[in-house]
């Protein structure tokens, strides 16, 4: 997959794990789970360009005597998430026709 | 390997990256092991679960703007400065109190106009004359030294 579609991609799907409720780097990893894999360096960058560029805030809470960081989505970010997912029902709609096409050959 | 060995070891391997970022790094994956464990994993298998130190600093200095790592590098003072520094001490030392020796006797010749001032001068000049030998002597020394260094690497 094309490196740069593929990082707005993950972008989106860290911003969907922390959309309805704050979470933390070991829980996001878990909830996508299911649907992807990702490491903890790759996450760890999402975060940082992320909060760069203000779609998430962060902060630090003390949980049983440690240091937890927690990731709250801003209103950009879940506009992005908006923005992504309005995109991407074109894109489902040209792929149906690309598949419809190649079944009828 | 424990949390402790695994981010000393990782720490190690990231030494190029920018102290902060640095910092940063080792807090998350320290977060991320913790939070294995209090799920229940021991604490070897929650390390083991993160991956090994060589994939990760590998992935993380392949992410990381090369320019940065090499700039960040430069701060590191290199070790033959500070021996030059340490063995050169008598020579810029000794420039450095004849200079101040200097000064301190033109304002001793300002204050005590009482004292004859031909022997504040006759003193500070001793002064200046005996810092200014030893430094062309320590000079010489260290000059002598630095070359055998040299041919100690050269050979």
């Amino acid at each position: 997959m094309d490196a740069q579609l593929k990082r707005g991609l993950l972008d989106v799907c860290v911003l969907t794990a922390i959309k309805n409720e704050d979470s933390y780097g070991y829980k996001i990893i878990k909830d996508m789970q299911p649907y992807l894999t990702m490491s903890e360096s790759t996450l760890y960058t999402i975060l940082k360009r992320l909060e760069l560029a203000k779609l998430l805030t962060v902060r630090t809470v003390l949980h049983d005597g440690r240091a937890r960081k927690y990731y709250r989505i801003t209103k950009a970010g879940l506009h992005r998430i908006e923005e992504f997912t309005e995109g991407w029902n074109e894109v489902l709609s040209i792929y149906r026709f690309i598949t419809k096409e190649a079944k009828e050959k | 390997m424990t949390k402790k060995e695994f981010l000393s070891s990782l720490r190690k391997k990231l030494r190029g990256l920018p102290p902060l970022e640095l910092r940063e790094r080792i807090g998350f994956y320290s977060e991320i092991i913790d939070d294995k464990m209090e799920e229940g994993l021991s604490e070897s298998d929650a390390v083991a679960d993160v991956g090994s130190v060589d994939e990760i600093a590998a992935q993380i200095l392949a992410e990381v703007d090369p320019e940065i790592i090499v700039k960040s590098h430069k701060k590191y003072v290199n070790p033959w400065q500070i021996a030059i520094l340490i063995i050169g001490s008598p020579v810029w030392l000794s420039i450095l109190i004849a200079v101040f020796a200097v000064i301190w006797s033109v304002v001793i010749a300002i204050w005590a106009v009482e004292i004859p001032l031909f022997i504040i001068g006759f003193i500070s000049k001793y002064l200046v004359i005996a810092c200014l030998e030893s430094a062309k002597f320590t000079a010489k020394l260290t000059k002598k030294c630095i070359e055998s260094i040299g041919n100690i690497f050269h050979t």
